[in-house]
């Protein structure tokens, strides 16, 4: 018994990735701890947006949970005040509905009753299936079509099946199919495109949607600043989808071929240099020639090393519970010259690049699995980090300083990297660089007059 | 509609109640499910979980959809003896969940396979998900007494450890050992209490009532014991039942050592506090909450208020041997809202989260009466302003 926590160095994990990793980053070799840390992979909505949060990112949905109480537990605390009280309903299974099925021919009934009880007529009802339908196939496309038939309003199923966590289609890829699967065809608007990924509105403050606009790209358009049903349905008039989080990359190829709405990703990033490439790379798709288009690329490397001057010395640990990928936010540290003690993530293969860059420049680095069982012996006096970044990190690291940067507001691109590094100075009580001071750079977008954005098609 | 919740969310599960009892006693405890059982059980049902006991690991069993359809419960068995590679654990639990359930696991095998593949005692559960907290924690305090209580002075006698002595010899070898130890130390084993019906981790309250009884010891059992007071639970002098939940286990100990055993659910002075906000007008009085406790609550009340109709509603367990006969069974929604506009209650006291299935005709004065197996911290800031103020 080695009572140790188990950890590879970047270096060693470099040389053996992807083809040959060790057993304790599988998913499906080991248990999952289920310590604070984990709480995210276990129980995706217990914070921040889980099947049942997103499936009710709808304006003026409800849904119906279909499952044994168990699955629909932590749902109360959903229905607490300011939550989704009036949103959801529940249809308990027992054990006879499980063997019998026939739950399935009352639940039209319950939707029925479900929409009736409710104070303001709601737009479309989500059925919301676990676990047990998973494995006992049931048709709950057909028994949607039912319950549209009593109920009058639109009826989708959303498939919270964990036992499908790891497959090529995972619930939180199948819950944005759903949600955006009730868009009807409309006549292009060649101004307008919608972001697709996040629940929760990008940044206010982020250079992304003004950047578009410059491009003039006027109409941007996000489920969670959709006020209405109507405005939700005015996405489907959007010239082009730009894809931020690849989890909505089915939805996006969903919509291309039902609503002929082609998409673009983009990846958040925390290296400069990569996002001023996503966006050289977007304006050409864009067919935007101005040479001018990414005016901040000095400024937020001026920021990066006023940080650097200032806390240099830092070690930091990065959890995975944050709003970055762990490897990519280690790496953009790593090359603005700053310490990374520790990574709390499984590795997945998309990682393969940040894996080697980071064997390269920082050998050292410890890279932990938060799932494996060892992680029960971890011990925060054992390493030398002096600061946590995610949920996770914190959560190990106790007793230092450090910042969960998770909340369900999504930072994006350069002002992304400049309002991190605002929080961690806040954190360790040194001086805010003024936000003017990096916002001036903005000043140079202008809008593109006369011209808007070519339809995908055209290139 | 049978099955639909409008306004009520479900309420704690059996596999919860399972893990709460294990949850304090150092064993290697797993979830079997893919995930959002664990996941529902720590960040929601188990309000110790986080606290910082690293000893008190829960695990999920991470299975995917092909382990379920192939039924590999040795993989299951394979990773488990992977982790106690690394971690120290003096027995194993394996905890059931819908999925198990749907595809009919062998709990009992799984349990046998355990003890051989693990050599550690392998406690099964076959929770399903499908019912409610304190039938869990009932079938886990049964399968923990039956795995590891030893009658007194058993290990000196056969030389036996606790987990290799089977129940049914000891209780062959020392049926009534207790009675020796009780004149020793007094030692009350309190069953039933689990943080699920506590609304409060804080038990000294609980304690202090109990504690003018003059016990040398008391063990709450789902609370704050260890395994070894599941082992020496031969050793209580007497056994109180605080819940339904509670109630198999000490039969149990009456059969098998002959522990007298008294079903009684003390109140504490927060409690009690709660309940003079009753008004000495009222006259039909509704106590919605686990049997024993809504029990303690009327008779309190009758006491101030001896014409009142006091009813006892439970959702949960109910021992026919101690209702009224006015009492109820709640297991649907409607049947609750029918009953609550049909009775025309005074007063309704209850969780916080009953208050919103009232219908909204109904002329009711609601009193919070927390169960955390009901609404869990939905209402927390509300329960613990309750409680402190109640205190």
């Amino acid at each position: 018994m080695s009572e140790k926590p188990f950890y590879m160095t970047t270096a060693e994990l470099a040389a053996q990735f992807p083809d040959n990793v060790p057993q304790e980053f599988q998913l499906d070799a080991h248990l999952i701890w289920n310590s604070p840390a984990a709480l995210d992979f276990n129980s995706p909505g217990a914070q921040g947006f889980g099947v049942k949060r997103a499936g009710l990112s709808i304006p003026g949905s409800i849904m119906l949970l279909i499952s044994p109480g168990c699955c629909g537990r932590n749902t109360a605390a959903l229905r607490g005040p300011g939550h989704y009280g009036e949103h959801f309903a529940f249809y308990e299974l027992q054990d006879n509905d499980i063997v019998t099925g026939r739950h399935l021919r009352r639940i039209p009934e319950a939707v029925e009753a479900f929409v009736a009880s409710r104070k303001e007529k709601p737009s479309v009802v989500m059925l919301c299936l676990t676990c047990v339908d998973a494995l006992l196939g049931t048709d709950m496309e057909r028994i949607c079509r039912q319950a549209e038939k009593k109920c009058g309003l639109p009826v989708r199923p959303c498939y919270m099946y964990a036992l499908t966590r790891d497959g090529s289609h995972p619930p939180m890829v199948a819950v944005r199919e759903a949600i955006y699967s009730l868009l009807e065809p409309k006549a292009k608007d060649p101004q307008a495109c919608n972001l697709l990924g996040y629940f929760a509105p990008i940044a206010p403050k982020s250079e992304l949607p003004s950047l578009l606009q410059g491009w003039g790209v006027r109409r941007i358009r996000q489920l969670a600043t959709c006020e209405s049903y109507d405005a939700y349905q005015q996405m489907a008039t959007a010239n082009f989808n730009l894809v931020l989080d690849s989890e909505a990359r089915d939805a996006a190829r969903q919509m291309e071929k039902r609503l002929q709405i082609p998409s673009i990703e983009l990846r958040r990033t925390y290296q400069p240099d990569r996002i001023a490439h996503q966006y050289r790379a977007l304006a050409q798709i864009l067919g935007i020639t101005s040479k001018r288009h990414i005016p901040w690329m000095p400024a937020i490397m001026q920021d990066i090393h006023a940080f650097r001057e200032q806390h240099g010395e830092l070690h930091f640990a990065i959890g995975s519970r944050l709003n970055a990928n762990p490897f990519d936010l280690a790496l953009a540290f790593v090359r603005g010259g700053l310490t990374v003690e520790e990574i709390f993530a499984n590795p997945r293969r998309d990682d393969a690049y940040y894996i080697r860059q980071l064997g390269q420049l920082s050998p050292a680095t410890r890279i932990y699995t938060n799932l494996s069982p060892t992680m029960v012996n971890y011990e925060a006096g054992d390493s030398h980090v002096t600061f946590a970044l995610g949920e996770d990190a914190c959560w190990y690291h106790p007793d230092v300083p450090g910042i969960g940067w998770h909340d369900e507001i999504q930072p994006f691109g350069f002002t992304a990297i400049h309002a991190l590094l605002d929080a961690m100075r806040q954190k360790l009580g040194s001086a805010q660089r003024p936000v003017q001071q990096l916002l001036h750079a903005f000043h140079f977008i202008r809008p593109v007059r006369n011209k808007t954005a070519a339809t995908i098609a055209d290139h | 509609m049978k099955g639909l919740r409008l306004y009520l969310a479900p309420f704690a599960p059996d596999d919860s109640g399972a893990a709460a009892v294990l949850y304090p006693l150092g064993g290697l405890v797993v979830i079997c499910d893919a995930g959002g059982c664990a996941g529902n059980i720590c960040g929601f049902d188990e309000p110790r979980w986080g606290q910082g006991n690293k000893h008190s690991a829960v695990f999920s069993a991470g299975l995917r959809d092909m382990d379920a359809i192939m039924g590999r419960d040795d993989k299951l068995l394979a990773k488990m003896q992977l982790a106690l590679k690394e971690l120290k654990a003096s027995f194993a639990a394996i905890i059931g969940t819908p999925v198990p359930a749907v595809i009919g696991t062998d709990f009992r095998a799984l349990s046998r396979m355990g003890k051989k593949r693990l050599g550690l005692p392998t406690v099964t559960i076959p929770t399903t998900g499908t019912h409610l907290y304190d039938e869990g924690v009932s079938a886990t305090y049964l399968a923990l007494l039956k795995t590891f209580a030893t009658p007194h002075d058993s290990q000196a006698a056969s030389g036996q450890s606790a987990a290799q002595s089977t129940p049914a010899s000891q209780a062959q070898n020392h049926p009534t050992s207790s009675s020796a130890t009780s004149k020793q130390r007094r030692i009350l084993g309190v069953w039933g209490t689990t943080p699920l019906e506590l609304a409060d981790l804080d038990t000294t309250l609980l304690r202090q009532v109990l504690a003018t009884e003059d016990w040398d010891e008391i063990r709450l059992y789902g609370m704050d014991s260890d395994l070894a007071a599941y082992q020496q639970a031969a050793h209580n002098t007497q056994n109180l039942v605080y819940s339904p939940a509670g109630l198999a286990a000490a039969q149990w100990l009456n059969q098998q050592y002959g522990t007298p055993c008294e079903i009684r659910c003390p109140l504490t002075p927060a409690e009690q506090t709660i309940l003079q906000a009753v008004p000495d007008t009222a006259k039909n009085i509704l106590i919605i909450h686990q049997q024993y406790k809504a029990n303690a609550c009327r008779t309190w009340l009758k006491e101030r208020l001896p014409h009142a109709k006091i009813t006892c509603a439970t959702w949960f367990m109910q021992d026919k041997n101690q209702c009224a006969p006015q009492d109820i069974h709640f297991k649907e929604e409607d049947d609750f809202q029918q009953h609550a506009k049909e009775h025309h209650y005074d007063i309704i006291l209850g969780d916080p989260a009953f208050h919103r299935a009232i219908p909204k005709d109904n002329e009711v004065t609601f009193i919070d009466l927390p169960h955390f197996a009901v609404s869990g911290d939905e209402f927390i800031d509300t329960k613990q302003d309750t409680l402190s103020q109640q205190s």
